[in-house]
């Protein structure tokens, strides 16, 4: 049995939509990946930046500066006499 | 079609079946089957390997605080062999990084292969070089350890030399765990090299650990440097030295010396400030080590707490040698042991030394951990300098019954103690914060040396020894805490001439509270101070201040209790909330009495602009009195009472 001109059409159609669609997923796949290294380079970045903004965090939370910043406010330290511990209602101390 | 056609057809139908399905069998051979030698030669083709560089975790402190931390920086170098013309490339170095142009024309020498230019600089100086597109230059990217306190800790954590490896401290000790080695990294690469696919995963391992959790408070930590630094400038010492630690555990909060040096800098210091003294240096520990002496006469139930001891009014004879106390007010005839302790009385501890006799010192002073490496994680460790058996005399031992004769480091000294506090054990003392698991099977750390009876005899006699008035401890004593404890006083060994140093003295406090359920175990250290050299008025202090700033940290601090017989808050007081006037429209001043500091100031602060507060509590005295006319001038002064001051 010989395939009508038809069926040969249909089967060439077929075949090309296929081969598009091959292509198609191929090169989404590789613009994906492009995407992915830049977006993994970016994550690199980010990490660099967040860890510098770690350490400056660091910096500026040091007890030696807060205690500075402190002092230059009028506010020291309170000694262990000035500190009250208030105990819940109905419990001895 | 004739026949001849049809079979020259079939031949050549029949050799292009064959062509291709050799090639269709050779293509499976190639893409289906597997094929190692193939695999390699593909996987080299179309990936690249990135090499990272050596990375340092973090160390934390125990509550998750940055220590020390990497961060990425860029560094330069030059392969000048490859430069197209040294002196375009000085002229461009000079422009972007500084310097001069002969200065980079001698680094870049062209007999070498391969020279740093600029090590660690900012990213965005190394993306300028970058820019430049040169041949023979490049840039690497590389980490720098920084530590963000500056000199805090700096003797805990010690430093890296520019290629990251640890030359000191914790970053030393723990090298091996702290760096993270370079790693190798391989994703797929497209036709022009660039990245085109994922990571195809890492030949190294990942960070194996996401940082170091320290022991270490970082608050306390500064508060006791702080203190430090204080007493070093007041006393003018030589060095100046703390240890606060969890005697339970053996985990140290802080511990800290006198001078010091930034890790960021550690070439600007001077050598010897970068020296541990608390693990690595050696002091004859004076009257703290008759603690040890007394409580292995208890042990061994050669003694009790209450047994007298003949103090022969403050003279003994050993050999030709006449041992006398120190201190002229404590010439006793006889002193029970609690009171030899808190006197610290030299005769009465030659006594008890001599009770022991020399196998038993000796023993003891194993014991203790004096004659090993408390195992502290700080490289470089030292132990203590004592005699062998054979070799202590008499006089010897009667020395080292107050704690002269032998030397002793001062984590060493501190660590005997925590048998004292903790029930009886001797713990190694630790920097590094395990899980809470592992904290629950150990505890406590360490081996029993003496028995609970003995440690809470032993702590009895320490809390004595800061509660008498006359006791040499009793600057250590805080309101509403019993604190336990003993001081210190050697002269200082002359290693080089030989005998003790005119005028050099070594002053020390251990001690541990509160002393129903220690918490911290606090040892501190001056040598050498130049103003008052005894322990009790040097040391004592010390302690005491950084003891009330250890107890400022537990989540439930000590109580403090409201003194009977002064003001109380009445319950039916209301605080209110505008002054009284006259029919003249004066203000009256209104009875404060039993009224908070804030409900007091909140009333006054809007009428009158001066008020003078002493005292803390509720309000008891005020001027004026209640129903006195007041203006905006009048000078009104109020008085607190109620908690403890």
């Amino acid at each position: 049995m010989t395939p009508t001109k038809n069926q040969f059409v249909m089967m060439a159609a077929i075949l090309f939509l296929l081969s598009a669609g091959v292509i198609w997923i191929r090169t989404a796949n590789v613009r994906a990946t492009y995407e992915f290294v830049a977006k993994e380079k970016e994550l690199e970045k980010l990490k660099q930046n967040s860890q510098g903004l770690r350490i400056r965090w660091a910096q500026l939370t040091t007890p030696q500066r807060l205690k500075l910043l402190a002092s230059q406010l009028g506010l020291d330290a309170p000694r262990l006499s000035q500190v009250f511990r208030h105990q819940p209602a109905g419990k001895p101390q | 079609m004739s026949q001849w056609l049809k079979v020259r057809l079939g031949l050549v139908f029949f050799c292009f079946f064959c062509f291709f399905s050799l090639v269709g069998f050779r293509l499976v051979q190639l893409q289906v089957l597997p094929n190692q030698a193939l695999s390699e030669l593909s996987q080299k083709q179309f990936t690249k390997t990135d090499r990272k560089a050596p990375f340092r975790v973090p160390v934390y402190d125990r509550n998750h605080q940055e220590l020390a931390v990497s961060m990425p920086v860029s560094s330069i170098y030059a392969h000048p062999k490859k430069l197209v013309s040294r002196r375009k490339t000085a002229a461009l170095l000079t422009k972007h990084l500084g310097g001069s142009p002969a200065k980079w024309l001698q680094k870049l020498d062209p007999k070498k292969n391969f020279v740093w230019l600029q090590r660690q600089l900012s990213e965005e100086k190394a993306q300028q070089i970058k820019n430049l597109n040169l041949a023979g230059l490049g840039v690497e990217s590389e980490n720098k350890r920084v530590y963000p306190n500056g000199p805090l800790a700096s003797q805990v954590l010690g430093y890296t030399d520019i290629d990251g490896n640890g030359l000191a401290g914790i970053e030393l000790s723990l090298n091996a765990t702290l760096l993270q080695d370079k790693q190798r990294i391989k994703y797929a690469k497209d036709g022009k090299g660039n990245k085109s696919y994922i990571e195809r995963g890492r030949e190294s391992s990942e960070s194996s650990t996401n940082g170091i959790h320290l022991t270490i408070d970082r608050r306390l930590q500064a508060m006791v440097e702080q203190e430090l630094d204080q007493v070093k400038t007041e006393s003018k010492a030589k060095n100046v030295m703390a240890v606060v630690m969890n005697p339970k555990n053996g985990e140290v909060l802080a511990l800290a010396q006198r001078p010091s040096f930034d890790p960021n800098n550690p070439s600007q210091s001077h050598p010897e400030a970068r020296q541990n003294l608390i693990t690595q240096s050696l002091y004859e520990p004076g009257s703290t080590l008759k603690v040890l002496f007394a409580a292995e006469a208890i042990e061994r139930q050669l003694l009790k707490a209450d047994t007298v001891i003949d103090c022969g009014n403050g003279k003994i004879k050993v050999g030709q040698t006449t041992i006398s106390e120190s201190d002229k007010k404590h010439q006793h005839s006889a002193l029970p042991l609690t009171q030899v302790i808190a006197y610290s009385s030299n005769v009465g501890a030659v006594r008890v030394a001599q009770k022991l006799g020399t196998q038993a010192a000796v023993e003891l002073l194993q014991k203790y951990g004096l004659t090993q490496k408390t195992g502290i994680e700080l490289s470089g460790e030292t132990t203590g300098a004592l005699r062998s058996k054979e070799a202590i005399t008499p006089l010897l031992l009667a020395t080292m019954g107050f704690g002269q004769g032998l030397s002793t480091t001062p984590i060493q000294l501190v660590t005997a103690f925590t048998p004292f506090a903790n029930g009886g054990y001797l713990v190694t003392p630790t920097l590094i914060k395990y899980s809470t698991e592992k904290d629950d099977t150990h505890v406590p750390f360490g081996e029993r040396v003496i028995s609970e009876e003995t440690a809470e005899t032993m702590r009895s006699i320490l809390v004595a020894a800061t509660e008498d008035q006359k006791g040499t401890g009793y600057l250590a004593k805080i309101a509403g805490v019993r604190v336990a404890g003993k001081t210190g006083t050697a002269q200082k060994y002359d290693s080089q001439g030989g005998g003790y140093k005119s005028g050099k003295y070594y002053s020390s406090f251990v001690g541990f509270l509160p002393a129903e359920d220690p918490q911290f175990l606090i040892g501190v250290m001056v040598d050498e101070p130049k103003q008052n050299y005894y322990a009790s008025l040097v040391a004592t202090p010390l302690f005491k201040r950084i003891a009330e700033h250890s107890l400022q940290l537990l989540e439930k601090g000590p109580a403090q209790t409201v003194p009977q017989n002064t003001a109380s808050r009445r319950k039916d007081i209301i605080a209110p909330k505008e002054l009284a006037k006259t029919s003249e429209g004066q203000w009256v001043m209104p009875n404060l009495k039993g009224l908070t500091l804030n409900e007091a100031m909140t009333l006054l602060n809007r009428y009158v602009n001066k008020v003078e507060v002493s005292g803390n509590g509720y309000v008891t005295t005020q001027n004026p009195e209640a129903g006195t006319v007041i203006h905006e001038n009048t000078a009104v002064g109020i008085q607190l009472k109620g908690f403890s001051d």
